[in-house]
């Protein structure tokens, strides 16, 4: 019923000139079964009328092209209909924040915007197909009791049987399905285990040995379960197909005992009944897959409703804007405390205090999981604090600022992502990207067409590069990066250090870096350090 | 055909236990349509209206022999299918156990999943359509023999017509294919653009020029694939529905066109006309299956070409039994030892060595050196894994040739910087449950986890907690050498300083051989010799300047 629903809502125009071609259509394979017999029974008497061969071929005709229309044009609407969902659900991420975003889960979110949408893709031409048959059945129904009631009755009583019998091993299939999808992802697992911790097996010859047997014990568990399915498929399609079979036999050994002067029309309605195991069997074989929709349907909306508050709340934050580039940002009382789902408090980062300046290079250093990424996190307005504010040369940031102050930031965080396509630049000049690329010793891997990197399949620190390619080609007032050097090798990182961040330097940028490389903590103007949450400067004795 | 030769892997007889259940399923499908067209025409001739009993027996008994037999058929066949992809599937993977690291490393790890896993897939859940297709040539023709039976004329009418059509619908098909293939490069545009969206949310939070464009560039996607996946529709609507016109047209041309020409089977045109209805699912089925057929058959010869491309990955001497010379050894050492990474078109390769050092049985050495001084490149070079263009790996003086190496291999145990903990302790047989007991309170992982037979109850944990089952997992191994990688990176302070003042001393007091790499320069002092990577070259360290007591 949600598939009816959203149909009539997301997608109305064709809805009523669809229902009649389709009429049309279900009426001309009616008068196509009664033309059959017919001509037959004059062939038999030796006579061939001119006026049927042209009924029949017009018959023919219209089918062919009601048939084209109807499927094609529902076929266009179910796309428009995915189309509406997907950006819908694009635009409500693409409008949320981080918080929320965190909180539904990645994976959700791509299962909805791929897996799903896909899954309607397949679905609804089928359902489409399925719908027309249904009308083509309704019109042969009438046909058939026209004919002969009893017939009709017994056929379309076997029909809908077969149609409830198809429903109910289908989803009886479904868990014999579910454990040979299970047993294929043991074998999976098995073989992540045995790529992932290739070395690990290299070394130990009876890890080794475990390993694999155990693989092929999955190997043949997988075997089993999907010989098991498979003999239950046949069964099930061979009983489905015996039924449709059976109703011909229905009509010519059953009907005739309850039917009295049934053998006048015996012939029309042993063809018709022949004639509609066709759509029988596709309405059967659709009804599972109509279920399939509504509950892609369900799932697609339960996200948005997620989705609509954080993103109605989120568009708040860009209503204002600053006064300018800020020339100093600080962090007032800034905390931030993790929790779990019961609300205890598992980690707090903070209260901190800490001031940056535009033209200077700031350090922060800090053990693993002492809070430096969430720090970064609070600083560039990415995640709401818990108390205390950010503050823009002395006022602090309103919430109706946060876009404003966000696009005013470059980041570059340890788990960062380098689109192919630069999205955030428009009008790109070829010779500027060029020069940049060479500069950062990329030039001879990527460079930048039409809009996008030629390729992004590097190693971390590659990427790294472009990502910082891509900052410098935003130009935006304040820089972020988190452990940016770590993945270079050592000719390079003294390259960032000594010419590339001084270069940022020089052109007034506010420059924010976690790092380890105690090396050159000269080099910064300030050097903070974190420790479980707290953030204090170091002195100029700590940093030398 | 690849999908034959997988098939007659195991033996000759699934392809002839196909083929004879096919036969029987579709001659009693003709039994079937030979009974209905005689009962209808003899109700329709005799204008009876009792029905004919044995008659109808026989119809029962025809759609019983069916049900039987289609069933069997399919089920048997996914069987015989299910044994050849087990039996293939088995096979690559011990190939794939006996691979060389660096070849496996550069075989991409896409190909591998892709021929193991996908093409089992596509061959396993495809199986009941390849039957199917099978079974559907065989009704088909059965069927035009029937038809042959009773109006030769009729039968080369219909040949004609359903050979040219076929070949006509074959075509579209080809046509439809490709387009598809062009329309999943459109796809996987188009989720490339959520995954710019979801892994780079932050970024767009960042830059509202990056969310704007990205949303106005997946909505044109978008809309453009509505189009694509329209046309695509379009074209294969076409197809179908010429297949549903050309039946009719079949029909036609049994009730118009054959009376005309031979009017004394005028009589006969019910039966005709019944079996052109009774070749429609074959002929829909097969055509169907065409497209099936064809992705089992590329995936069937993928699977057979990753089998002969994974022999080429073997490691020399693996395999070969373990010989335990190593066992009582007193010194490990590289003498000479170089390497070099293979580069690109005319760049510089990152060479590492010679490298010469030498470790004793009990002693503990430090291996430090900056990012990407060539530090897990070293361990793979001392652990084997990797094979050195020059110098020598040897144990007292014995040369760690290849089919020693398994031996040499046993005596130690690894914790990798990029480790895998597996799902269970595999390969060992026994696990002492008291002294895993003591490890877990020694590492502090009591409260998180615990170890039931041979697997840890939790495995889904922080970096650095899977860090310490790792070591417990080696430790458990019980092997003369423990080789660490930056083992005490993803540690908290505190833990940290256990690992250095308590956990390294009592393990090196135990006699194991210790060689780490770390970047820890506050306990370089936990050890008597520490060694520097610097651009590839080891050097020993040996003053102690600054470590603190």
């Amino acid at each position: 019923m949600r598939l009816f629903k959203t149909a009539v809502r997301e997608i109305p125009e064709n809805m009523k000139s669809l229902l009649w071609v389709n009429t049309i259509s279900a009426l001309s394979t009616t008068a196509f079964i009664s033309i059959v017999p017919a001509a037959t029974k004059e062939a038999a008497g030796g006579r061939i009328s001119l006026r049927m061969l042209l009924l029949f071929v017009f018959v023919v005709v219209l089918i062919h092209f009601t048939q084209i229309f109807t499927l094609v044009t529902a076929s266009r609407d179910t796309e428009r209909l995915i189309h509406k969902l997907r950006i819908r659900i694009f635009d409500l991420v693409r409008r949320s924040d981080l918080v929320t975003i965190d909180r539904i889960g990645r994976a959700n979110l791509q299962s909805v915007l791929t897996q799903e949408m896909q899954v309607l893709a397949e679905v609804l031409p089928m359902i489409v197909v399925g719908s027309q048959h249904a009308i083509i059945l309704v019109f042969l129904a009438i046909y058939l009791a026209w004919l002969s009631p009893v017939a009709c009755l017994l056929a379309f009583g076997l029909a809908g049987l077969t149609v409830v019998v198809r429903l109910k091993r289908t989803s009886e299939l479904h868990t014999f399905l579910q454990s040979s999808a299970a047993a294929e992802g043991r074998i999976f697992d098995g073989l992540t285990e045995l790529l992932d911790g290739f070395k690990e097996v290299r070394m130990d010859g009876p890890k080794a040995e475990e390993l694999t047997n155990a693989l092929a014990e999955s190997s043949i568990a997988a075997r089993q379960a999907n010989a098991t399915l498979k003999a239950r498929w046949g069964w099930n399609y061979s009983l489905i197909e015996s039924m449709l079979y059976s109703l011909a036999g229905l009509m010519v050994f059953v009907v005739p005992l309850f039917s009295a002067g049934f053998y006048e029309v015996a012939m029309q309605a042993t063809f018709a009944v022949l004639f509609i195991s066709g759509p029988v069997s596709t309405v059967s074989f659709v009804a599972p897959l109509a279920a399939q929709a509504e509950m892609t349907l369900e799932t697609i909306e339960t996200m948005q409703d997620k989705l609509k508050a954080a993103a109605e709340a989120a568009e708040a934050e860009s209503k204002g804007q600053l006064e300018g580039n800020p020339a100093t940002i600080a962090l007032r009382d800034a905390s931030l405390a993790y929790r779990d789902s019961e609300g205890a408090s598992l980690f707090t980062v903070g209260p901190a205090r800490a001031e940056f300046h535009a033209g200077q290079v700031t350090f922060i250093t800090g053990g693993n999981g002492s809070g430096k990424s969430s720090l970064l996190r609070m600083l560039t307005g990415l995640i709401p604090l818990d108390a205390g504010s950010i503050v823009a040369d002395g006022h602090p940031i309103e919430k109706e600022q946060m876009q404003d102050y966000r696009d005013r930031i470059s980041a570059i965080f340890s788990d960062f992502h380098l689109s192919r396509r630069l999205y955030s630049l428009s009008d790109l000049d070829v010779s500027a990207t060029d020069q940049l690329l060479r500069r950062f010793e990329m030039f001879d891997k990527v460079q930048v067409r039409n809009g996008a990197f030629t390729t992004t399949d590097l190693s971390s620190g590659q990427r790294k590069r472009l990502a910082l390619i891509v900052a410098e080609l935003e130009d935006k007032p304040i820089i972020v990066l988190d452990e940016w050097a770590a993945d270079q090798d050592p000719h390079f990182r003294k390259f960032f250090y000594e010419e590339i961040l001084p270069n940022l330097k020089a052109r007034g940028k506010m420059i924010i870096c976690v790092t380890h490389d105690d090396r050159w903590f000269h080099l910064a103007d300030k050097v903070y350090r974190m420790i479980e949450g707290r953030i204090e400067e170091l002195n100029g004795k700590e940093i030398a | 055909m690849s999908l034959i030769r997988l098939l007659q892997s195991v033996d000759k007889k699934p392809l002839r236990r196909l083929v004879g259940g096919a036969t029987v399923s579709s001659l009693s499908t003709t039994g079937m349509l030979a009974v209905i067209t005689y009962a209808t025409q003899k109700i329709d001739a005799t204008k009876e209206e009792f029905v004919d009993l044995p008659v109808a027996l026989f119809f029962v008994a025809t759609v019983l022999l069916y049900l039987f037999f289609e069933s069997r058929m399919i089920g048997q066949f996914a069987a015989d299918i299910e044994e050849a992809v087990d039996l293939l599937r088995i096979k690559l993977v011990r190939r794939l156990r006996h691979a060389d690291l660096w070849k496996l490393e550069h075989f991409g790890r896409s190909r591998l999943y892709g021929s193991i896993t996908q093409s089992c897939k596509i061959i396993s859940s495809n199986s009941q359509y390849l039957a199917l297709a099978m079974r559907s040539v065989i009704l088909m023709l059965a069927i035009l023999i029937y038809i042959a039976a009773i109006s030769l004329l009729a039968f080369v009418l219909l040949t004609i017509l359903l050979t040219l059509a076929s070949l006509f619908y074959y075509r579209l098909e080809i046509a439809i294919e490709k387009y598809q293939a062009k329309l999943a490069s459109d796809e996987t545009t188009l989720f490339e653009r959520v995954e710019d969206l979801l892994d780079g949310f932050k970024e767009q939070r960042l830059s509202s020029a990056y969310s704007s464009t990205l949303g106005r560039e997946y909505n044109d996607l978008s809309a453009h694939t509505v189009d694509a996946r329209s046309e695509l529709h379009r074209q294969s609507w076409q197809q179908f529905v010429f297949g549903v016109t050309m039946f009719h047209i079949m029909l036609g041309l049994i009730v118009f066109v054959i009376p005309a020409y031979s009017p004394e089977i005028s009589a006969q045109l019910f039966r005709l006309s019944a079996a052109i209805l009774f070749m429609m699912v074959p002929v829909f089925g097969l055509m169907q299956s065409l497209a099936v057929l064809r992705a089992a058959r590329e995936a069937a010869g993928r699977m057979m070409q990753l089998e002969k491309e994974l022999a080429s990955l073997k490691e020399q001497g693996s395999g070969a039994p373990v010989e335990k010379v190593f066992e009582g050894f007193s010194e490990i050492r590289m003498s000479g030892i170089e390497y070099a990474y293979p580069s690109e078109h005319g760049e510089q390769p990152f060479t590492i060595g010679p490298l010469d050092v030498s470790v004793r049985r009990g002693e503990a050495i430090f291996i430090t050196g900056g990012n990407g001084s060539g530090k897990s490149t070293f361990i793979k070079l001392l652990t084997g894994l990797y094979h050195p263009d020059r110098g020598t790996l040897s144990v007292d003086g014995l040369p760690v040739t290849s089919d020693l190496l398994a031996g040499y291999r046993s005596l130690i145990a690894p914790v990798f910087s990029d480790f895998h903990l597996f799902s269970q302790m595999f390969g060992l047989e026994k696990i002492d449950q008291l002294r895993a007991d003591d490890l877990l309170q020694w590492m502090e992982m009591k409260k998180v986890t615990g170890l039931k037979g041979k697997r840890f109850t939790r495995i889904n944990l922080s970096t650095g907690q899977r860090k310490r089952l790792a070591l417990i997992a080696a430790l458990l191994e019980n092997k003369p050498i423990l080789i660490l990688d930056e083992w005490a990176a993803d540690q908290d302070a505190v833990f940290r300083k256990k690992f250095y003042r308590e956990i390294l001393p009592k393990l090196m007091h135990q006699g194991l051989t210790i060689i780490a790499v770390t970047h820890d320069d506050r306990y370089f002092d936990a050890v008597e010799r520490r060694f520097h990577l610097d651009e590839g070259r080891l050097n020993e360290v040996t003053s102690k300047k600054k470590g603190k007591p």
